[in-house]
C-alpha cells in the first residue's frame, strides 16, 4: 500500500539528485504499481520545472536589467540550411521591466556584499549621530555589525543594539571591536554600555589591562589612545579583572557610583564627581542632548503640520500626554475623521526618542480601531514604524473596513517588501476566488530589518493614474500600477493589523513592531514633501 | 519547405517550456536531457507533415520526446540520476505527461508566502544550481535538515497553489 509520504519524499529526493540505491528502487516499485504515484510524479516535475524557471528567470532580470524577450524564433530556412542546432534553453526570459508590479520573490534584492555568510550578527545599528567613519565599513541604520567587526569613528556617535539586549552608544574619535553579542573591547573614544535585567551571564568588555564584566547595569567608559582609561558605575556595579590575576580573590567589584581609573599599568577606584553623575543623568546621556534636541523640533515641526495641511485628513502623534491610554489622538479635529483611534491590545512603549511614545503591535489581536468616512481618488499614507522579526508572510500597517468597494491593504511582507492590494469592482472580471488587485514591491531587507531601527514608510496612492507608489526613508522603492481605477474607502479601518474578521491562514496580521506616528493625506504627496517629512521625523 | 513547416516550428516554439520539462523529468543528466531536447525538434521538423492542425500538439511532439528519451536510454543502458528504462518508459506514456497546471499561475504569490530561510533555500536549490550538501555548507545545517527543508518548502507551495485564499 502507497504511503503518501513516502512518495512525496522520494520523489522530492529524486528530482534533487539525493536518492540512494535503496530507495531508487523504493521509488521504482511504487512507480510500476501506483497510478496514482506516476500522477504524482508528473505534478512534482511541473513544480520543479517551474521553480527552476521562475529562479532562472530572476537570475536573468538581475544580470539584464533591461529586458527584452528572449525566445528564439528559429526560421525553418535557417535550420535546415544552416544545419542550426538548437540550443537546449529558448529561455523564457524576461518580459518588460520590472519595476516592482510583480516583483519576484525569488530575486536577490540586497547586496550580496553586506554579508557573506548566514551567520547571526553580534547586534545592529540602531542610530547615527552625524558619524562620521574612518576607513571602511561605513555602517548605515539598520546595518548588521558582525561578530569581530571593528567599529572606527572619527567623530559622531552612533546607537548599536546587541543580540543579547544590551545597547551600546559609541562616540568618537575612537574604536571598539564587537566580539560576540556579549563580548567587546574598547581601544579608544567613549562608550556606554547598558546591559538589560534579564541578561544571562555578564557582558565582558576588554580594555588595556584587563576585562570588566557588567551584570546589570550601565557603564561609561572613556579610553585614550595611550592606553588610560577610566570606567563609571552609573547604574549597578560591575567586576574588574586584571589581565594577570588567576584567582577570584583578586578581583574587584565596583560599585555603582564608583570610578576604575587605570594610568596604563594600574587601576584604582575612585568616587565619581557628584557633578558628573548628575550630568549622567539616564542612560542614553551621551547622546541625550541630541536626542532632546530633536524631539523638541519634531513636536514644533508635526504639531504645524495639521494646522496647515487640510488634507492630513488622519495625524496620529502618538505624543498627547492627556490622551486616555487606550485612545490615540487625531490631531486632525475637524470632525471629517473619527477623533480619536481606539486602542485595543497593543502596549505603549517608547517610540523614536526617550519620551516620545510608541505602540507596539505584537499580539494577535493588537490594533487601533477608527473611522474614516468618504471616497478618495488620492491618498498618501505615511508612519513611522520599528521592526521586529517579521515571521509572519503579512504584516499589517494600515487596512480598510473589510469588504467594502475600494478596499485597501497596507502590509509589508517577510522580507520588508511592501504588499499593498485594492479590492476589486464587483463587476470586473476576477481572476479565480479571492483574487486582490496588487502592487507589491521588492523586498527591503536593507533598510527595514529587525533590531528596533525606526523608519517612515510612505505610500502614495492616485487612482485616477492607476499609480502606486512606495517610499523608505524619503526613498523611492518602487513605482507600480494599478490594474483599475478604483477610489479608496476606508471605513471603519484598522492601523497595526487587518481588519478581516475571523483569525484562520489570512489574518490576523499586527504589525510585528513599533509605530509611533501615522498620517494619512487625501492628496499625493510630492517626492520632496516626503523627503521633508523624512528630514524633520528622523531621529538619527 | 513545406508549407504546413512553420506552423509546426512555432508551435514548437511555444510549447518548448513544455517538451524541455518533460525531458528533463525523466533525463536528469543536464547534458544528455540537451541533446535529447535537440533531437526531438530535429525530428519533429522531419516529421511536420504528421502533425494533424487541431490535434494536441503537446501530445504529437512529447510522442517524438518520448521516442528520443527511449533512444537515449538504450544508447546509454543507464543514465546517472534516471530510473530504469521500463519505468521511463511507463513515465512517458502517462496522459497526464505533457499537461500543463494552470494552478502554476499562483506560483509566485505562493512564494511570497514562505519564510525567508526557505527561500534561501529554493534559490540555492535552483537558481545557484547547489547540490544539497553544498547548500547545507553554505547554511551551516545538516545535509538531511537541507532536504527535509526542501521538501516542506514544496509541500507548503503545494498546498497553497492548490488552495489559494481569500485574499491576498
Amino acid at each position: 500500500m502507497k504511503n503518501e509520504s513516502d512518495s512525496s519524499r522520494l520523489l522530492d529526493a529524486y528530482f534533487d539528485g539525493t536518492l540512494d540505491e535503496s530507495s531508487r528502487e523504493l521509488l521504482e516499485q511504487l512507480l510500476r504499481s501506483e497510478p496514482s504515484v506516476r500522477a504524482e510524479f508528473w505534478n512534482a516535475a511541473r513544480l520543479d520545472s517551474a521553480l527552476a524557471d521562475k529562479c532562472q528567470a530572476a537570475q536573468t532580470r538581475e544580470a539584464h536589467p533591461v529586458t527584452h524577450r528572449l525566445r528564439a524564433v528559429l526560421s525553418l530556412a535557417a535550420a535546415l540550411t544552416l544545419g542550426a542546432m538548437l540550443g537546449y534553453f529558448l529561455n523564457p526570459g524576461s518580459t518588460t521591466p520590472d519595476t516592482g508590479n510583480n516583483a519576484d520573490p525569488m530575486a536577490e534584492s540586497h547586496p550580496k556584499t553586506v554579508r557573506e555568510s548566514d551567520a547571526a550578527p553580534a547586534g545592529f545599528i540602531r542610530e547615527t549621530f552625524d558619524a562620521v567613519w574612518s576607513g571602511t565599513p561605513a555602517y548605515a541604520r539598520g546595518a548588521p555589525v558582525a561578530q569581530d567587526a571593528s567599529l572606527k569613528l572619527r567623530s559622531g556617535s552612533v546607537s548599536l543594539l546587541l543580540l543579547d539586549g544590551s545597547t551600546v552608544e559609541f562616540t568618537g574619535p575612537g574604536k571598539i571591536q564587537l566580539a560576540t553579542p556579549n563580548r567587546m573591547t574598547v581601544m579608544e573614544g567613549l562608550a556606554l554600555i547598558q546591559t538589560p535585567g534579564d541578561l544571562e551571564g555578564e557582558f565582558h568588555i576588554s580594555v588595556p589591562g584587563g576585562t570588566l564584566g557588567l551584570v546589570d547595569g550601565a557603564v561609561r567608559l572613556r579610553a585614550g589612545a595611550n592606553g588610560r582609561w577610566e570606567a563609571d558605575a552609573l547604574d549597578g556595579g560591575f567586576k574588574w579583572v586584571p589581565t594577570d590575576v588567576l584567582d577570584a580573590a583578586s578581583r574587584t567589584w565596583i560599585d555603582e557610583g564608583m570610578r576604575l581609573d587605570f594610568d596604563g599599568a594600574t587601576a584604582s577606584s575612585v568616587a565619581i564627581p557628584a557633578q558628573e553623575m548628575e550630568m549622567a543623568g539616564s542612560s542614553e546621556d551621551t547622546a541625550g542632548s541630541q536626542t532632546a534636541e530633536r524631539l523638541a523640533q519634531w513636536r514644533l515641526d508635526s504639531s504645524r503640520l495639521a494646522q496647515d495641511d487640510p488634507s492630513l485628513l488622519v495625524h496620529f502623534r502618538f505624543d498627547d500626554e492627556t490622551a486616555a491610554k487606550d485612545a490615540l489622538l487625531n490631531e486632525n479635529r475637524s470632525g471629517h475623521a473619527s477623533r480619536e483611534g481606539v486602542v485595543i491590545g497593543a502596549r505603549w512603549t517608547v517610540g523614536r526618542w526617550p519620551g516620545k511614545k510608541a505602540l507596539a503591535f505584537q499580539n494577535s489581536g493588537d490594533r487601533v480601531r477608527l473611522g474614516v468616512p468618504g471616497t478618495h481618488p488620492e491618498v498618501t499614507l505615511a508612519a513611522w514604524v520599528a521592526l521586529d522579526e517579521l515571521q509572519r508572510p503579512f504584516n499589517g500597517l494600515f487596512f480598510s473596513e473589510w469588504g467594502i468597494e475600494g478596499e485597501i491593504h497596507w502590509q509589508l511582507g517577510d522580507a520588508a517588501d511592501f504588499r499593498f492590494g485594492q479590492r476589486p469592482l464587483r463587476e470586473s472580471a476576477v481572476a479565480g476566488p479571492g483574487y486582490f488587485h496588487r502592487v507589491w514591491s521588492q523586498p527591503n531587507l536593507e533598510s527595514m530589518r529587525s533590531g528596533r531601527v525606526w523608519n517612515l514608510l510612505v505610500t502614495t496612492i492616485d487612482t485616477k493614474n492607476r499609480k502606486v507608489i512606495h517610499y523608505v526613508n524619503g526613498k523611492l522603492i518602487a513605482e507600480n500600477t494599478l490594474p483599475e481605477s478604483i477610489p479608496v474607502r476606508f471605513g471603519a479601518a484598522t492601523l497595526g493589523n487587518c481588519s478581516y474578521p475571523a483569525p484562520d491562514v489570512w489574518g490576523p496580521r499586527p504589525l510585528d513592531g513599533l509605530m509611533d506616528e501615522f498620517m494619512l493625506f487625501t492628496r499625493i504627496l510630492s517626492h520632496r514633501e516626503i523627503e521633508q517629512l523624512f528630514r524633520e521625523g528622523n531621529p538619527g | 519547405m513545406h508549407c504546413g513547416d512553420d506552423h509546426v516550428n512555432q508551435l514548437f516554439v511555444e510549447h518548448a517550456d513544455l517538451v524541455r520539462r518533460f525531458i528533463r523529468a525523466l533525463v536528469r543528466d543536464r547534458e544528455r536531457a540537451a541533446d535529447v531536447f535537440q533531437e526531438t525538434y530535429l525530428t519533429m521538423l522531419r516529421k511536420s507533415d504528421d502533425y494533424k492542425p487541431g490535434t494536441s500538439f503537446p501530445k504529437w511532439v512529447c510522442a517524438i520526446a518520448r521516442f528520443k528519451v527511449m533512444e537515449a536510454f538504450r544508447e546509454h543502458r543507464r543514465l546517472p540520476g534516471s530510473l530504469s528504462p521500463d519505468v521511463i518508459e511507463m513515465l512517458a506514456g502517462e496522459s497526464t505527461a505533457h499537461m500543463e497546471d494552470p494552478r502554476l499561475d499562483r506560483l509566485e504569490d505562493c512564494l511570497r508566502r514562505l519564510s525567508g530561510s526557505m527561500l534561501r533555500l529554493l534559490r540555492h536549490r535552483y537558481q545557484e544550481d547547489l547540490k544539497t550538501s553544498q547548500i547545507a555548507e553554505r547554511m551551516n545545517w545538516t545535509p538531511n535538515a537541507v532536504s527535509v527543508g526542501l521538501s516542506r518548502a514544496r509541500a507548503q507551495l503545494r498546498q497553497c497553489i492548490n488552495n489559494p485564499g481569500p485574499n491576498t
